[in-house]
């Protein structure tokens, strides 16, 4: 059931928690603070009690003080972060619970009013029915059984209002605490700022959607935006509704910071090293960044935007924009594969400015990795998209803040990528501001037993126009919607889908007559990418240049249809 | 007569596979360092030579340059482990009416030089686009020619995948160097002077100082 509740318009929803798991994480930094505190005495003893004379015992007294002193810092980091996780925990514990316990009751009593409101309909349409010529008995009873419904139904939403009441309350005390916790995390490393940079913190820590961000970014002064660029570029460049161009710049600037402080080891060291290449050999320009999401690291690139002028002056990366289009990838997907995504963002752009020349059209795409992409194993629930589709909403709510309601934006969803997609747009409450979702290889789209296991509303795809295409060789895809729990449904089936083709058709020779054109063959998304199937199928994939199906999208993306 | 059915499916299976991942290379030491440069810089005035030349078929001018897709930057998309090949786009517009010349020129220009080329109509009304299309020859992966009725006409080339370490040659190519950072031009004619490789801290094409604030 998906309700919103009366006064603050939030969503009523389980605000998941693992109380032990905190506990855990204060526990484990705790330790590793008394582990530092440990360290240093050692090194302190042997910087002054070490025995022995000559340069190199000189050498190694000295050096154990210096380092004993330079753990001081990392220490109270792990302090501060020790306090804010405890202090999380304990708001949780309260605030959260409290009202996901509210929730069973809230349903329950909108069920109750929902009743009362059509028995008083009821009653009042039979009262309706009454005529002159009707004893006053069944008048008087009619009469009653009105007021009666009246009665009920003031009681049932007197419940409800108070269940609401409490409900937001406690949602309110555990979103203080939430905002809180991010912004002592922001602060924990010490470092200095002016109280009003601060309170700048607090507030975009706090703030509820990326407009409140904008307003309270545009407020700040240009000291204030550049000491949070420099001192917190990852909490800056991964928050929807700060700039566009200084979330590219932070994020940048946390890319360096992190790759300076490596290496971490296999994947990430390649991962980083291919990010690295995108950004300084292909132009790509980081939107978001979390190198140490857990279990993979996850970003999203941007392609087709300049963020400064041929004199090198900054500029809005978005500036004469008309169409923005986000690639999701689907199983096993990861930055490993950025290369080849990253190849048919700027692909994509190419062909649909192309195509839609006419139009005027200016393309931007972003290759999103934001979710951990299932495995042979997940792939059939709807666990990773449950988890993507929250964070690509998030996405799409700060894209549909930044760019002006004229630019059109597509979404486009390879495999799995597709279900995460569809669940995005179609599971959100609010309006993203998708106005086209396309479907290519998809492994199927929620369908009603994900509704019916949920509890949620019907997906709602209303505003945004729905393409799909699937080879016909394409097992993987089918596979994956009919052995799935929650993702069965082919989207070309959904109302008002558009079907395109991916078979590559009957073409004209050069010499005169037809034959077959290439068609997509299997699953792969590229030319020898993301196939589980290997080398059999590696060409003409879905997003292949010289594929139907993506020519077919770059028109799509352009004009609005297939060719 | 199972165990003999078993070890021939076995090795017909092997053999695919391997045939499969061939690549140039195979069997050869890996190059690194300058034999890994030199060798890709020969790689890229070959196949620019081509595309060059199909380019000064359709417009001899300038064409306008982006640098994501300028062709010199090494990529692993689609490569096996340790290879990599270049990946080049130009798009300009051109008079429609010229097209089906055009189209059929750079044709006989392909087949001229050895080529097996193909076809593609997709499409129709302002949409339409031919392709010429050659696939898996010579040093390419891909070369397409796509002539669009609205006048946009592009040319786009992938590479065959070469040995060598992608990371490394970028690095002793660019440097680290931001390539957008004016060291690649903003426009290039057909008949230009290839180069290869930039010179860290001295971009070659306009001033480029990083932007540090909101504008």
């Amino acid at each position: 059931m998906s309700l919103t509740s009366p006064n603050r318009g939030w969503a009523l929803e389980k605000i998941e928690y693992d109380s032990g798991q905190l506990e855990g994480i204060h526990a484990d930094l705790g330790t590793l603070g008394d582990a530092g505190g440990n360290a240093q005495i050692v090194l302190r003893n042997i910087d002054g009690g070490l025995e022995g004379r000559g340069q190199s015992i000189t050498l190694v007294q000295s050096e154990s003080g210096t380092l004993a002193n330079r753990m001081n810092p990392t220490i109270a980091t792990l302090g501060r972060i020790a306090d804010v996780v405890r202090a999380y925990g304990e708001a949780v514990a309260v605030h959260a619970k409290a009202a996901n316990d509210l929730i069973d009751d809230i349903e329950a009593a909108h069920t109750a009013n929902q009743a009362a409101i059509a028995d008083l309909d009821t009653a009042e349409s039979s009262q309706r029915q009454c005529t002159p010529d009707d004893d006053a008995s069944t008048r008087a009873t009619a009469e009653q059984d009105v007021t009666d419904a009246e009665s009920s139904l003031a009681a049932t939403r007197s419940a409800l209002e108070d269940l609401w009441e409490r409900w937001e309350a406690a949602y309110a005390l555990w979103d203080d605490a939430y905002g809180a916790a991010v912004a002592g995390l922001v602060r924990s490393d010490g470092t200095t700022l002016s109280d009003a940079t601060l309170s700048a913190i607090d507030a975009l820590a706090n703030a509820d959607t990326p407009a409140e961000v904008t307003e309270i970014w545009d407020g700040l002064t240009d000291p204030q935006r550049d000491a949070l660029r420099r001192t917190y570029p990852e909490f800056i460049g991964n928050l929807e509704g700060v700039p566009y161009l200084d979330r590219m710049l932070a994020n940048k600037a946390a890319y360096d910071k992190i790759v300076e402080a490596g290496p971490y080891g296999e994947p990430l060291d390649t991962q980083f090293a291919t990010l690295g290449l995108e950004l300084t050999d292909f132009d790509g320009q980081l939107l978001m960044f979390n190198p140490f999401e857990q279990p993979q690291a996850t970003a999203a690139v941007m392609y087709g935007v300049s963020i400064s002028d041929e004199n090198g002056d900054p500029i809005d990366p978005m500036e004469g924009i008309t169409n923005v289009n986000i690639l999701v990838g689907g199983m096993f997907s990861s930055l490993e594969d950025l290369e080849a995504w990253g190849e048919s963002a700027r692909n994509l752009n190419r062909y649909a400015d192309d195509y839609g020349t006419d139009a005027g059209v200016r393309s931007a795409t972003i290759a999103w990795y934001g979710y951990d992409s299932p495995n042979l194993l997940t792939e059939h629930t709807m666990g990773s998209a449950t988890e993507g589709a929250a964070t690509l909403s998030a996405t799409l709510r700060g894209l549909d803040n930044e760019v002006s309601s004229s630019v059109t934006t597509s979404v486009i969803g390879h495999s799995y990528g597709s279900t995460t997609a569809f669940l995005a747009v179609g599971g959100s409450s609010d309006n993203l501001g998708v106005d086209n979702l396309i479907a290519v290889g998809s492994a199927g789209v929620p369908d009603g037993y994900h509704q019916s296991w949920t509890g949620d509303d019907a997906m709602d795809y209303s505003g945004t126009r729905i393409y799909a295409s699937r080879a016909p060789g394409d097992l993987v895809a089918r596979y994956g919607e009919h052995s799935s729990f929650g993702h069965g449904t082919n989207p070309e089936e959904l109302p008002g889908a558009i079907s395109f083709e991916s078979d590559g058709g009957t073409v004209p020779k050069l010499d005169g007559g037809t034959e077959n054109g290439l068609g997509t063959p299997g699953h792969a998304s590229h030319d020898g990418g993301n196939t589980i199937w290997g080398w059999w199928e590696q060409d003409n994939g879905y997003l292949a240049r010289d594929s139907e199906s993506f020519r077919n999208i770059a028109n799509i993306v352009a004009n609005g249809e297939p060719l | 007569m199972k165990k003999r059915w078993q070890t021939i499916a076995a090795t017909a299976v092997l053999a695919l596979a391997l045939t499969g991942c061939a690549n140039e290379g195979d069997g050869m030491a890996t190059p690194t360092g300058d034999e890994l440069v030199a060798q890709a810089e020969q790689h890229y005035l070959d196949y620019r030579g081509v595309t060059n030349d199909i380019q000064a078929l359709i417009f001899d001018g300038p064409w306008p340059v982006e640098v994501g897709s300028f062709g010199m930057q090494p990529s692993g998309a689609g490569c096996p482990d340790g290879s990599y090949k270049f990946d080049l786009a130009r798009s300009t517009q051109v008079d429609p009416a010229q097209h089906a010349a055009l189209s059929e020129s750079v044709r006989e220009h392909l087949i001229e030089e050895g080529y097996d080329v193909e076809g593609q109509d997709l499409g129709s009304g302002e949409a339409k686009s031919t392709d010429v299309i050659v696939r898996k020859q010579g040093d390419f992966s891909l070369l397409m020619v796509t002539f669009i009725a609205n006048g946009s006409v592009s040319v786009t080339a992938t590479t065959k995948c070469w040995p060598g370490d992608r990371i490394e040659l970028s690095d002793l190519m660019f440097g680290g160097a931001t390539l957008s950072e004016g060291y690649l031009p903003r426009e290039e004619s057909p008949s230009d002077p290839l180069f290869f490789g930039v010179t860290p801290g001295e971009p070659a094409f306009g001033p480029t100082p990083k932007p540090t604030a909101t504008p």
